[in-house]
């Protein structure tokens, strides 16, 4: 008799172990989660307006993306790449990193940011930024702007 | 047991489909829309747009802090601007520029606020120019260039000659180095000199007039 309830616990007490063995290995799963890292991040921030839907206006890069909380994401070695319609780097913005607010869509950081545009005649650098999606960049330290005209003599009264 | 073995895998190939899916999120960016960055600018070319500082032929802005208005190519420069353009300084508290898209220099800037240019003339004496706002505007007609600043509210100038100017607006003809000006109060320099003339020596006051 007692063999008998013996054998009818079998299966609870399997059961139960292997209850024990998920739950440790999901907790271990979560703590993997948390220090996640993802390498050759890519997300587009933007696309044109029709009938040009179809094609990206602003790319963000990252080397090496880490999940922060409050849905941002840690990038390393970010890039932020405007494009024209017909797929011409217009703008390129750099920095050693920054945070992508997956919520806003901005990026920002108290890094340097390095940005050059108009086929490098135009190249600007400031310390802490703020991107957002509508075309704002706001520099907030130590702006540097450098323009390359054409050679030409101002005359003076 | 038929029952608890169906469990039992059922449990597995949840959590194998589990792993692959965090797999798939950890390498991965977010689905939708990913191109490949072709033309990208190199990091080479980044480092030598801040390492060349020799070259004269450029127009160099330092503030605090901007806003790029990205769209419309339009930036604003913010407290303690300096900005230089070969022996041309202007220093204010806000600039406000735009650069057409293609273009290779500014066509539009707005100075506002304790304007003060320094610049050289011709002949390398120091030009002065101070006013509230100074409005520069660049246009190519006709073949022609037309490069104008027009300085407003209190408005002066002061030459490489020393004369000076008080005037509201004074319009600075870049181009063609000439100004314009609405009810000028003006200050000219002048180095009194001796002056030679046809008037006898007084010596020869006393003659042998009869």
């Amino acid at each position: 008799m007692r063999s008998k309830a013996r054998f009818a616990l079998l299966p609870l007490i399997l059961l139960g172990g292997f209850a024990a063995a998920v739950f440790s290995t999901a907790l271990s799963r979560a703590q993997q989660v948390t220090s996640m890292e993802a390498s050759s991040f890519r997300v587009q921030l933007e696309t044109h307006p029709p009938p040009n839907e179809s094609v990206i206006k602003t790319l963000l890069e990252g080397k090496k993306a880490e999940p922060l909380s409050g849905g941002k994401i840690l990038l390393i070695e970010p890039r932020v790449n405007r494009y024209t319609t017909n797929g011409t780097l217009e703008v390129q913005m750099r920095s050693p990193e920054c945070i992508f607010d997956t919520m806003q869509r901005t990026v920002s950081s108290t890094n340097l940011l390095q940005v050059e545009m108009a086929g490098g005649r135009l190249f600007t650098e400031g310390r802490g930024f703020l991107q957002t999606t509508n075309g704002v960049l706001i520099l907030s330290n130590q702006v540097h702007t450098v323009i390359r005209p054409n050679r030409r003599k101002i005359s003076t009264p | 047991m038929k029952t608890f073995l169906i469990l039992l895998a059922s449990i597995f190939l949840s959590l194998s489909v589990q792993a692959q899916t965090e797999l798939s999120a950890t390498n991965a960016a977010p689905a939708t829309n990913l191109i490949s960055a072709t033309n990208s600018i190199s990091a080479d070319a980044l480092s030598s747009s801040t390492n060349s500082i020799a070259s004269t032929n450029r127009i160099e802005i330092f503030s605090d802090s901007a806003e790029f208005l990205i769209e419309t190519n339009i930036a604003v420069y913010t407290g303690n601007v300096r900005a230089t353009y070969g022996e041309t300084k202007l220093n204010c508290d806000v600039l406000t520029l735009h650069v057409p898209k293609g273009g290779e220099r500014p066509d539009y800037m707005v100075a506002d606020r304790n304007v003060i240019i320094d610049t050289k003339d011709k002949s390398g004496k120091p030009v002065h120019a101070t006013g509230d706002q100074g409005v520069y505007t660049y246009k190519v007609e006709n073949g022609a260039t037309n490069e104008i600043m027009v300085l407003s509210g209190d408005a002066f100038i002061r030459t490489g000659d020393g004369s000076s100017l008080h005037a509201d607006p004074i319009i600075w003809n870049l181009g063609k180095g000439t100004i314009n000006v609405a009810s000028p109060h003006m200050i000219i320099n002048q180095v009194p000199k001796e002056i030679s003339t046809n008037k006898p020596a007084s010596t020869l006051s006393h003659t042998n007039q009869p």
